[in-house]
């Protein structure tokens, strides 16, 4: 044993004694009380991950800061992709809900919303007056936490509840009362998509054993606002690894998909040619672990030596061994044409669909897809997908026939457009003084008007229910300061006509960047509003608690 | 009824970074993440352990961990490993934050030491090694990585966990011995 602290020892230093105490320290470290972390919800770490992005773009100059926030607007259609699955680990049966669905939607007819279409204001833009309005708010279903509102379409909106007592979803036909989503027992659900005629809840069963196993993905459909439910069987089963992305519901038909991972094995073995042709390693030895940064591979070797005094000795003694016998370390240059080449194996990611009306729901359609983005109508389902050659839309009544159409085919983009975000089925394109939103629909030609919003560059929230349509954007055109652009929020009956004020005096908050979930219902418009303010002395920005707001027309 | 799906979410298989019978992270071995969230639910309790057990504290390794699955979640598109990046960049994150605790330490701002309680005189004595070989043992003895993982984790050479990880014990002895 090397007693000198100066001297740093080897590895024949790392005595039984070593081993000893080493294994008192794991001990100790398994004796030490630990209970388990519930995650909060995933959306907070999407605004932390938003913050520590805003803090970078602090010290830009104005066209970095124009363009950071240009980037901004792009990772908020993620953020609320990702807002939709939250992070609920906490199972619990959902109390049984009253009357979920309010009695102001009871009575409506499935409103199609659409620009053009939307409200009945004719031409005249009606006023909206924010007011704070509590989500912690007394319901029906108990105190609950609601976050991510989302337009249902009918006229409700709905929620989802973060409460630890009765995670899941609620729903609310005036923006004020709420009521339960009940979910079926032992479920965690993930999602919820609610049309009039039926409710489609996905998720996980509920794990009564602690394991590493992730639970199978469950569906539930329910005729009844929740009373009684019945699970969707996918036939044939998903593909291995496949999780879902997407679960939609038009009238009473639905629609999964499913996102595959790509095969990686064929790209590993290529890999693994190259490794063993640079004839590095000696031919007994077996690669233990592998790197590909950049052009460099990296990789480890355990000599079949070792390999066979581990597997002729026991436990305690193969564990010995692995300090002695340490791996061998290469690295070698790849040139880019085999980086290509080998890329060329790296295989491709798809996505699977499902479609039912009841019970089992079928395999319909499976596409290669680095991309995808799912809504529904009550005309049916629109799929738009990223393929290694073009941006289709896949269109389907029922979801048991898809119709194929390039987007770049149906003028999405037009000349001289300068920017284009797309929103669920709504596009989006800017040419520096204008924004126009299109929906599917109106790019299909079925005669709905478009909408315009003079004066913005950029859009980062956007939603349309009975009331109208709600949107909140900026303009980074002519930015003389440093500071980030304004947020200003716009609110149109008919998507032309447009009331526009500042975010700010909107919501009465002091100029900040601000994350902006929103919903629309029949009279009402809600608003989830999370500031971003900047930290003192640092370049940091700091998320604050959500504040919700409600609207009323006027 | 807008559902806009997560924006090119590329699954991977985490097996560079799997290993043996690993008490902490082994879902992050084992499991195919398809998304984000997969991986933060199954990720986040462990990862609060591990670095719990670096920082002796709770709301510091929670704080820690957020952070990191912040950066997992900028960059999710881009990751090849993403439950490797999680835990190296929980990894630096707390020794990152041990590091300002050791230099708030030096300049008299920070009395927690003063103030908290010994726990165990094992731990008590770990807490009082050097920020690396720190890290190391707990590597080495809550994680059960290889050595050869701390270094890759750590970004430094097999020679010097393996010199830290006697050093640490070396001085954990001495510390045990009076």
């Amino acid at each position: 044993m090397n007693n000198d602290p100066t001297t740093p020892p080897d590895a024949s230093d790392i005595d039984r004694s070593d081993e000893l105490l080493g294994s008192v320290l794991r001990s100790t470290f398994s004796a030490q009380a630990d209970s388990d972390y519930s995650p909060p919800p995933v959306s907070l770490i999407a605004q932390r991950a938003r913050a520590q992005a805003r803090a970078r773009a602090v010290s830009r100059t104005v066209v970095g800061i124009a363009a950071s926030v240009t980037l901004l607007a792009g990772g908020l259609v993620t953020y609320e992709a990702l807002r939709s699955d939250p992070a609920v680990t906490t199972v619990a049966t959902a109390p049984a809900a009253s009357t979920a669905q309010s009695e102001a939607s009871a009575s409506q007819a499935e409103t199609t919303v659409d620009a053009g279409t939307a409200g009945d204001a004719g031409g005249s833009a009606s006023t909206l007056s924010w007011a704070p309005a509590d989500s912690g708010e007394a319901s029906d279903a108990g105190l609950f936490n609601a976050t991510q509102p989302r337009t249902i379409g009918d006229g409700r909106v709905v929620a989802q509840n973060t409460s630890i007592d009765a995670p899941g979803f609620v729903v609310s036909g005036d923006g004020n009362t709420w009521a339960a989503v009940a979910t079926p027992p032992g479920f965690s659900p993930i999602s919820a998509e609610l049309s009039p005629q039926r409710w489609l809840v996905t998720g996980f069963a509920q794990n009564t054993e602690q394991t590493w196993d992730w639970p199978e993905t469950k569906a539930f459909y329910s005729d009844d606002s929740g009373a009684n439910w019945n699970n969707v069987a996918f036939e044939p089963a998903p593909a291995d690894n496949a999780s879902l992305e997407s679960a939609l519901v038009s009238g009473d038909h639905m629609v999964f998909v499913f996102k595959v991972p790509p095969d990686r094995s064929r790209w590993e073995a290529e890999l693994m040619s190259l490794i063993q042709a640079q004839g590095l390693a000696p031919a007994d030895a077996t690669i233990e672990s592998w790197s590909l940064q950049g052009t460099t591979v990296s990789f480890s070797t355990a000599s079949q030596t070792a390999q066979n005094a581990q597997e002729t000795v026991d436990a305690e003694q193969a564990e010995s061994f692995e300090s002695t016998l340490a791996p061998e370390q290469y690295s070698f240059t790849l040139s880019d044409e085999a980086l290509a080449e080998l890329d060329s194996h790296r295989g491709d990611s798809r996505i699977q669909i499902f479609a039912g009306d009841g019970a089992v729901a079928e395999l319909t359609g499976e596409y290669v897809s680095w991309h995808t983005t799912g809504s529904s109508s009550p005309e049916g389902f629109q799929i738009a997908i990223t393929t290694p050659q073009d941006e289709l839309l896949l269109t389907s009544s029922d979801g048991s026939n898809w119709s194929e159409t390039s987007i770049s085919d149906l003028g999405a983009v037009p000349e001289g457009t300068r920017t284009t975000t797309r929103v669920g089925r709504w596009f989006v394109s800017g040419d520096g003084s204008e924004l126009t939103i299109k929906s599917l629909a109106q790019l299909q030609g079925n005669g709905a008007s478009t909408a315009v919003i003079g004066g913005w560059t950029n859009l980062t929230s956007l939603d349309v229910g009975p009331a109208g349509m709600v949107a909140v954007g900026f303009t980074s055109s002519g930015q003389q300061d440093e500071q980030p652009p304004e947020l200003q929020i716009g609110w149109s009956t008919d998507g032309s006509n447009w009331r526009i004020e500042a975010l700010s005096e909107a919501f009465g908050l002091e100029r900040s960047q601000a994350s902006v979930a929103l919903a629309v219902g029949t009279d009402f418009v809600l608003a989830e509003v999370v500031a971003f303010t900047p930290v003192a002395g640092t370049e940091t920005s700091e998320a604050q608690a959500p504040v919700w707001y409600r609207a009323t027309l006027q | 009824m807008d559902t806009i799906a997560a924006d090119t979410l590329v699954p991977e298989t985490l097996g560079a970074m799997a290993s043996k019978n690993r008490p902490v992270a082994a879902t992050a071995a084992n499991i195919t993440v398809g998304r984000f969230e997969d991986l933060y639910r199954c990720e986040y309790s462990p990862m609060v352990k591990l670095a719990r057990r670096l920082l002796d504290s709770t709301e510091a390794a929670e704080e820690v961990v957020q952070d990191a699955f912040a950066r997992v979640y900028e960059r999710w598109s881009r990751l090849d490993e993403p439950g490797g990046y999680l835990r190296t960049a929980v990894v630096n994150g707390a020794r990152s934050e041990l590091r300002k605790r050791e230099v708030r330490r030096r300049v008299g701002l920070d009395r927690r030491a003063e103030v908290s309680e010994p726990q165990d005189y094992l731990l008590d004595a770990l807490g009082q090694l050097p920020v690396k070989q720190k890290t190391v043992l707990v590597l080495r003895f809550y994680a059960d990585m290889t050595e050869k993982e701390i270094s890759e984790i750590l970004g430094i050479r097999l020679g010097t966990v393996k010199s830290s990880t006697s050093r640490g014990l070396m001085k954990l002895r001495k510390a045990l011995e009076q």
